[in-house]
C-alpha cells in the first residue's frame, strides 16, 4: 500500500492521536479501564496464593490427624451368632438305579444388636500446632453399657438348636483402630473377654473402611436364653475432628461432656435441646434415639449392614476461616480497584490535574498488595488485626502518594476518607452473613448516587 | 488525509496487545467460566494472521518508499514486540497455579 500522505501530514496525524490520548476524557477512561483489567492479573495470582495456602493448611491438618488418629465412629457392640443351615442334593446312581441324598451343612452368621445401648463419652480436647497451622485433637473415653435380650431367631426361620452358642462373639467396628489407647475388655454378665482385630481380605461387607474388633468366643452359659445379658465396655481413643455413634440399640442414649467450647452437632440426630449446655469452658449434650426413629431392625443375617447414614455425634473443628475471609475480600478486589480509580479519575477530570497511567498502575499495585499483606499477617494474627494493619498501611501509602501527585491536601484527605470507607464497607460485607447482600446492595447504591452527584457537572463532550 | 500503513500497523499491534491482555486477565481472574481456552486460542491465531499480513505489507511499503524506512522499522519493531509478550502470556496460562488445564 503506497503512502499518499506527505511526511508533514503524517506528523500532523500522529500529533492529533497523541493529543487525543492526552486530553480526551474518553481516551483517559479507556486507559484507566485497561489498567483495571491489567490489575486483574496480580489479583488472580493473589487468589491463587490464598487457595494454595488454604490447601497447605488442609494438608498439615490432615498430617497431624494421620499421626494422632482420625475421626472416631463406633458401630457396636454387635452379637455375632453362628448358625447352621442345611442343603440337600439328590444324585441319581445309574448302577443301583436309586437316588443318593446328600445333606450339606453351612455355617452362617446372625448379627444381633443390643436392646439397650448407653454410652457415656468424655472428651478432653486440645489444639496441636505445626508451623502456622493448628488442628483440634482429642482424647476420649467412651463407656458403653447395655444389654442383649435372649436371642430368638425363630422369626427368621432359624431353630434354636441350629445356633452354635459356643462360637458366639461380640463385634465392634470403628474407623480409628490406630487411635485406641487402652486394652478393650468386654464384660458380659460376670465374665471378661478381650478383643482382637479381625482383618479378612475376603470380607465383602459394605463397611470396608471400618475396622473390625472381635471378642473371644463367648461362653455358652453367658448367653442366657431366658434373661437379659448385660454388657459393659470401656474404650479410650485419640482422635480428631469428629466423634460419631451409630444408634444400634433399640433404645440408644449418649451423654457427651467436653472442654471444647465450639462443638458442632452433626449427623442424623440432634442432642436434647433442654439438657444441652455450651459454655466457654466446654459443653454437655445428651442424645436419645429410639428404634422407631430409625429404619433398621435389631437382627441381620449374613452381613453387618452399612448404617453409617444413621450416625450422630459432634464435630470438633478449629474455626479457622481466615483464608476463607481473605478469599472473600480478594473477590472484592476488582470493586476496590475500580472504585479507587474512579475517585482518581473524577479528581483528574474535575481539577484538570494530570495523572499519568504509571501513577494509576502504582496505586493499583498498592491496592493489590493489601491482599498479600492480609493473608500473610492473618497467618500469625486474627483476621481483624490483619485487616486493620493491611488496610491502614495501604490507605496511608496511597494517601501520601496522592498528596505528592495531586499536590493538594484536600484531595489526598478525600482519598484517605474514601478508601477508609471502602475498606470498612468491604469488611462489614465479609463479616455479615445474612445481611451481606442487603448491605452490599445499599452500599453500592449509595456509591453510585455519590458518583452521579459528583460527576453531574463534568462536560463529557468537550473533555 | 488517509491513514498510512505504518499507523495501521501500530494500531493493529496496540489493539492486539490490548485485546490479548484483556483476554488473559479475564481468563486468569474469572477462569474458564468466562473465557473459554479455545476462544482465546482462536483469538491468538486470528491476531497472528492479521499481524503477519500487516507486518509483510509494512515491510514491503518500507522497502519501496524512499522517506518511510525509519517509520516502517519502528512499526515492525512495535509489532514484533507482541511476539515475546504472547509467549509470556502463554507461559502464564500454562503455569498458572491451582487450575485444571486439559
Amino acid at each position: 500500500m503506497e503512502n499518499s500522505n506527505t511526511p508533514q501530514q503524517n506528523k500532523q496525524q500522529t500529533n492529533k492521536l497523541s493529543n487525543w490520548l492526552k486530553t480526551s476524557i474518553t481516551a483517559r477512561m479507556l486507559i484507566v479501564g485497561f489498567l483495571i483489567i491489567i490489575l486483574l492479573i496480580p489479583l488472580s495470582y493473589i487468589n491463587s496464593l490464598i487457595a494454595e495456602r488454604s490447601f497447605r493448611q488442609a494438608d498439615v491438618v490432615s498430617e497431624i490427624n494421620d499421626k494422632w488418629g482420625h475421626n472416631v465412629l463406633v458401630y457396636g457392640p454387635i452379637l455375632k451368632l453362628p448358625y447352621k443351615t442345611y442343603s440337600e442334593t439328590k444324585t441319581y446312581n445309574e448302577t443301583t438305579k436309586t437316588y443318593f441324598k446328600e445333606t450339606k451343612t453351612h455355617m452362617n452368621y446372625a448379627y444381633i444388636f443390643p436392646e439397650r445401648l448407653n454410652s457415656d463419652v468424655n472428651v478432653d480436647s486440645k489444639t496441636l500446632k505445626r508451623g502456622n497451622f493448628e488442628s483440634a485433637v482429642f482424647t476420649t473415653t467412651m463407656d458403653f453399657s447395655g444389654h442383649f435380650i435372649p436371642t430368638d431367631l425363630n422369626d427368621k426361620g432359624i431353630k434354636t438348636e441350629d445356633i452354635v452358642w459356643d462360637k458366639a462373639s461380640v463385634l465392634i467396628q470403628t474407623t480409628n483402630l490406630k487411635g485406641i489407647k487402652s486394652e478393650m475388655v468386654l464384660h458380659l454378665n460376670s465374665e471378661a473377654y478381650n478383643f482382637q482385630t479381625n482383618f479378612n481380605s475376603k470380607d465383602d461387607n459394605h463397611n470396608r473402611y471400618l475396622d473390625v474388633l472381635e471378642s473371644n468366643f463367648i461362653k455358652a452359659e453367658d448367653l442366657s436364653d431366658t434373661e437379659n445379658d448385660n454388657f459393659s465396655i470401656s474404650m479410650s481413643f485419640n482422635g480428631t475432628q469428629q466423634i460419631d455413634l451409630i444408634p444400634i440399640g433399640k433404645t440408644t442414649t449418649m451423654s457427651m461432656t467436653s472442654n471444647w467450647p465450639d462443638p458442632s452437632f452433626v449427623g442424623n440426630y440432634l442432642p436434647n435441646d433442654e439438657t444441652k449446655e455450651i459454655t466457654k469452658e466446654g459443653f454437655k449434650a445428651d442424645w436419645k434415639v429410639l428404634h422407631i426413629n430409625r429404619a433398621f431392625s435389631q437382627q441381620h443375617l449374613n452381613k453387618v449392614p452399612n448404617l453409617n447414614a444413621f450416625a450422630f455425634g459432634t464435630k470438633f473443628m478449629v474455626m479457622v476461616d481466615e483464608y476463607q475471609k481473605s478469599e472473600r475480600s480478594a473477590k472484592y478486589g476488582f470493586l476496590v480497584i475500580g472504585l479507587t480509580f474512579l475517585i482518581f479519575f473524577l479528581i483528574q477530570t474535575m481539577s484538570k490535574i494530570d495523572i499519568h497511567p504509571f501513577q494509576y498502575l502504582m496505586i493499583g499495585l498498592a491496592l493489590t498488595m493489601f491482599y498479600t499483606l492480609l493473608v500473610s499477617i492473618s497467618e500469625h494474627s486474627n483476621f481483624l488485626k490483619a485487616y486493620l494493619v493491611a488496610g491502614i498501611s495501604v490507605v496511608a501509602l496511597i494517601t501520601l502518594y496522592s498528596k505528592s501527585i495531586l499536590r493538594n491536601f484536600k484531595f489526598s484527605m478525600f482519598i484517605c476518607a474514601s478508601l477508609t470507607a471502602l475498606y470498612t464497607f468491604i469488611y462489614v460485607i465479609i463479616q455479615l452473613e445474612n445481611y451481606a447482600l442487603l448491605v452490599g446492595s445499599i452500599g453500592l447504591f449509595v456509591i453510585l448516587a455519590i458518583v452521579m452527584f459528583v460527576s453531574r457537572k463534568i462536560d463529557w463532550n468537550n473533555g | 488525509m488517509k491513514p498510512n500503513i505504518n499507523q495501521i500497523g501500530q494500531i493493529v499491534a496496540l489493539l492486539s496487545f490490548v485485546l490479548g491482555t484483556c483476554l488473559l486477565s479475564f481468563y486468569l481472574f474469572f477462569g474458564e467460566d468466562l473465557i473459554n481456552l479455545g476462544f482465546a486460542l482462536t483469538y491468538v491465531i486470528i491476531a497472528l494472521i492479521i499481524n503477519f499480513i500487516v507486518f509483510i505489507v509494512v515491510i514491503i511499503n518500507g522497502l519501496f518508499t524512499k522517506n518511510n524506512k525509519g517509520e516502517a522499522l519502528k512499526t515492525c519493531g512495535l509489532m514484533a514486540l507482541n511476539i515475546p509478550i504472547a509467549i509470556l502470556y502463554f507461559y502464564m496460562v500454562i503455569l498458572f497455579p491451582n487450575q485444571n488445564l486439559i
